[in-house]
């Protein structure tokens, strides 16, 4: 294989016969989709379809690196799965790092594709062109960290593992994979779906290295890399922020805006925020650490030493887990939060969606919309720690509601009835992540388009929110500055979401970190471009415009997986609380989000028909994907657009 | 000689274990990116977040008396090894009492501070890296 930078192979496993095969990364798939994300999103498209149920065998998850995977890009050191999501039905995708992600490249692959369903409980035991297949009923039922123990003391401490807890095996719908004890493939329910296959564990550990087109060429943007993290305008707010707290130092800027989400996001403003803040959180800091790769290094770990929680201890908890168990509880008790954050890390559920279904019951209880005699004896209350934790353990173990609220809060609101609905913050079925739409109302746009949900990860701008007017000027034009970074007003949010996610879909496919994309807003397209060049030998990769056609493709490609799915423009809404509810207290009081106005821009953007909701077929053939056309076309009439009927009139 | 000569340090207290020390010194000495091709080792603890310890030539000189075809040499404290005249038999690499030398390519291979001006430490953005 002539390109660098990747490892030019994809491992297919059959858990089912208990085979499998690596073939070549075929060229024009690296060309035409990157790596990570984007491949993942051509392989899922081909491997499933919307008949395919996310926890039957047929199911595929992919793991995937990019082509900068392991090759000391910036922040590198991380990796994604996608699948088809349980919790959804859409497109799934959770990305985590630490330096599981790179150790897939040396051993040899780009890419893992897991199929079928092991009649017994198994892990994946990968050791360069070795693939074993472990038989673990015996560790069937443990917690993520004996798990990933027993998996390293059996084949080796160099082997990295992604495990999943308990909660993975009893298919809660938004259960994580738990990567080297404390990182999360949190989102999405990607947890439920190796338990759907009865995999335990994948480990890998590999000893191949990874090749560069032009390494004198490379070393010089190194250097670059080097200096703007040791000197560049960014590297000190980094180190004083992320650096020093990692991210809960953000608990105490975003409250100041009023995004910060307080009692089921009732508000976005919270008195004791100081009581959960970076600084709090640094009396338990215990060490810290980096992703593989990392100069940021914004990992941490703590422990708790006397009182209630005492020895409870583990990596984080990061800034979405202090909110979706801390202020949006009202649980003032750090320590009770460290003690959550390792239950669920433990057991493997996802941090942000637990938070949120947890306070929902608290609501919904509230409101009376549910009694005792439904709860088996919890006592819901705003801040009460010890309901929260009972509930962790209840969805956990499916044990009475539990059951139900391990389905997600979408779920449970429906069977619940009596007005839940309404209290159950989601879209498509994805629990809220900690942002507020009524405090930054660019929020509200990306919840709504984003492919995997209510998510601040497939688009988040951060031009808007810290207003950056020099980085805005340069992207959007200096007439757009002052609506664009004004983040209480719609105007040209649907231009710039649109525009960031085409940027995420090009950085989660590369693959680098959102520290360094999004904040602080160092590397953009003209810096990966630059990078990608010297280290793959692609001519292509160089040509900003060309990033920019393969963000957009990628884009549209999960887009249509989901429209595929029957899941288009009417799952694009925001729970009322943020439409109709006007924010009620702090910096953000009154407003409100409308989200109307950016779709329509959004949409005008993306070069999809804000009427139908679906793609015109021009821009599909635009991108290349004509193949995505035709299989859409058996089901919907895709619009055309009258402008010209060839390419060069229409890119003049 | 021994104890006295400089060689890599790392502290191990500082260490948030980015790894990127072992993938600049395999870029640099042999233009590929492979913590196994790294002259420099670092053990790092995933589960407590430390740097349990690291494996990089202390410039002892030991394996220069072992080489059977005089292909080690010390220049200005500095273990290094002349290609031209090595065999590829790897008694050194037997012989560090550290494990320091590793094989890349069928050839040995060690730090050689990359002569006074060490990659590693000027990567590493921890200052977890110096020359004693
Ligand atoms: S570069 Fe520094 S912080 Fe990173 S692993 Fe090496 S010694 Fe540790
Ligand atoms: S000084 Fe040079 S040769 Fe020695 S470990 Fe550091 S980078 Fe490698």
């Amino acid at each position: 294989m002539y390109l660098k930078g990747y490892a030019g192979r994809i491992l297919y496993i059959d858990l089912t016969k208990r085979k499998y095969v690596s073939e070549p990364l075929r060229e024009d798939l690296a060309k035409g989709y990157l790596g990570g994300s984007g491949l993942a999103a051509y392989l899922l498209w081909n491997l499933v379809n919307e008949n395919t149920h996310p926890l039957s065998p047929e199911n595929a998850l992919v793991v995937a690196t990019g082509p900068a995977t392991g090759a000391l890009a910036p922040s590198s050191g991380r990796f994604m799965v996608a699948s088809k999501s349980p919790l959804t039905g859409v497109w799934g995708e959770s990305h985590a790092g630490g330096s599981f992600g790179p150790q897939i490249k040396y051993a040899g692959y780009d890419a893992i594709v897991i199929t079928g369903r092991s009649a017994r409980p198994v892990s994946i035991i990968i050791d360069d062109d070795s693939v074993v297949f472990y038989d673990s009923s015996e560790i069937w039922g443990t917690n993520t960290r004996d798990s990933t123990n027993h998996i390293r003391d059996v084949f080796g401490k160099d082997f990295h593992v992604m495990t999943i807890g308990q909660a993975g095996e009893n298919l809660v719908k938004y259960s994580s994979i738990m990567v080297d004890y404390y990182r999360a493939l949190g989102r999405t329910g990607m947890g439920a779906v190796m338990g759907s296959k009865n995999l335990k564990a994948v480990a890998i550990r590999g000893s191949k290295p990874v090749e560069v087109y032009d390494p004198d060429k490379y070393i010089e943007i190194m250097e670059e890399f080097l200096r703007e993290n040791t000197e560049g305008r960014w590297a000190l707010p980094a180190q004083l922020s992320l650096g020093k707290y990692g991210t809960p130092s953000l608990v105490t800027v975003i409250n100041a805006i009023g995004r910060l989400p307080t009692k089921n996001h009732w508000t976005g403003y919270w008195e004791r925020a100081d009581r959960i803040s970076g600084d709090e959180l640094l009396k338990y800091r215990v060490s810290r650490s980096s992703c593989f790769s990392c100069m940021i290094m914004c990992k941490h770990m703590t422990r708790v030493d006397g009182g209630v929680y005492e020895g409870s201890m583990s990596g984080g908890p990061e800034y979405e887990t202090v909110v979706a168990l801390g202020s949006n509880l009202l649980i003032d008790d750090i320590e009770a939060i460290i003690h959550m954050n390792m239950l669920c890390n433990l057991y493997g559920l996802d941090t942000i969606s637990t938070g949120k279904v947890v306070s929902f019951v608290f609501e919904i209880y509230e409101k009376g919309i549910i009694s005792d005699s439904d709860l088996g004896g919890i006592k819901p209350a705003w801040g009460s720690h010890e309901a929260a934790i009972e509930l962790i353990k209840m969805i956990t173990f499916r044990r009475g509601i539990g059951n139900l609220l391990a389905e997600g809060v979408a779920r449970a609101a429906k069977a619940i009835g009596r007005g839940a609905e309404y209290y159950a913050l989601h879209v498509k079925g994805l629990e809220v992540s900690a942002q507020d739409p009524r405090a930054q109302k660019s929020v509200g746009c990306t919840w709504a388009i984003s492919v995997r949900g209510a998510d601040h990860l497939r688009s988040l701008t951060t031009v808007d929110e810290l207003g950056y007017r020099d980085i805005a000027a340069e992207r959007f034009g200096l007439d757009k500055v002052e609506e664009v970074c004004d983040r209480l007003t719609e105007k040209y949010k649907g231009l710039i979401v649109k525009d960031q996610e085409d940027l995420f879909a090009v950085v989660d496919s590369v693959i680098m970190c959102k520290y360094g994309t999004m904040w602080p807003p160092m590397y953009y397209f003209d810096f990966i471009a630059r990078l990608l060049k010297p280290l793959t030998g692609v001519e292509e990769f160089g040509d900003t415009r060309y990033l920019r056609l393969l963000g957009e493709r990628i884009a549209n490609l999960k887009r249509c997986f989901n429209l595929r799915e029957g899941v288009g423009r009417e799952s694009e809404v925001l729970p009322a609380r943020f439409t109709q509810e006007p924010m009620p207290t702090g910096p953000s009081k009154g407003h409100k989000c409308d989200l109307e106005p950016m779709l329509r821009e959004y949409y005008e953007n993306r070069k999809w028909d804000y009427e139908s909701g679906l793609p015109f077929e021009e821009t599909l053939e635009d991108l290349g994907l004509e193949y995505v056309a035709r299989e859409l076309s058996k089901r919907f009439k895709l619009p055309r657009r009258d402008y010209g009927n060839t390419k060069a009139a229409r890119h003049p | 000689m021994g104890l006295q000569s400089k060689h890599i340090v790392l502290d191990l207290d500082k260490c948030t274990g980015c790894r990127i020390c072992e993938l600049v010194c395999s870029f640099y000495k042999h233009k590929k990116f492979s913590p196994k091709m790294s002259a420099i080792r670092v053990y790092y603890n995933y589960e407590l977040y430390r740097a349990e310890g690291f494996t990089v030539c202390s410039q002892c000189g030991y394996c220069v008396s072992h080489c059977p075809t005089g292909a080690l040499a010390i220049v200005n404290g500095i273990v290094v090894i002349n290609y031209e005249i090595c065999s590829g038999c790897l008694t050194c690499v037997k012989t560090c009492p550290i494990g320091a030398l590793i094989t890349v390519d069928g050839r040995p291979f060690k730090c050689d501070l990359c002569f006074g001006n060490p990659y590693c430490a000027k990567y590493c953005t921890r200052g977890a890296i110096h020359v004693s």
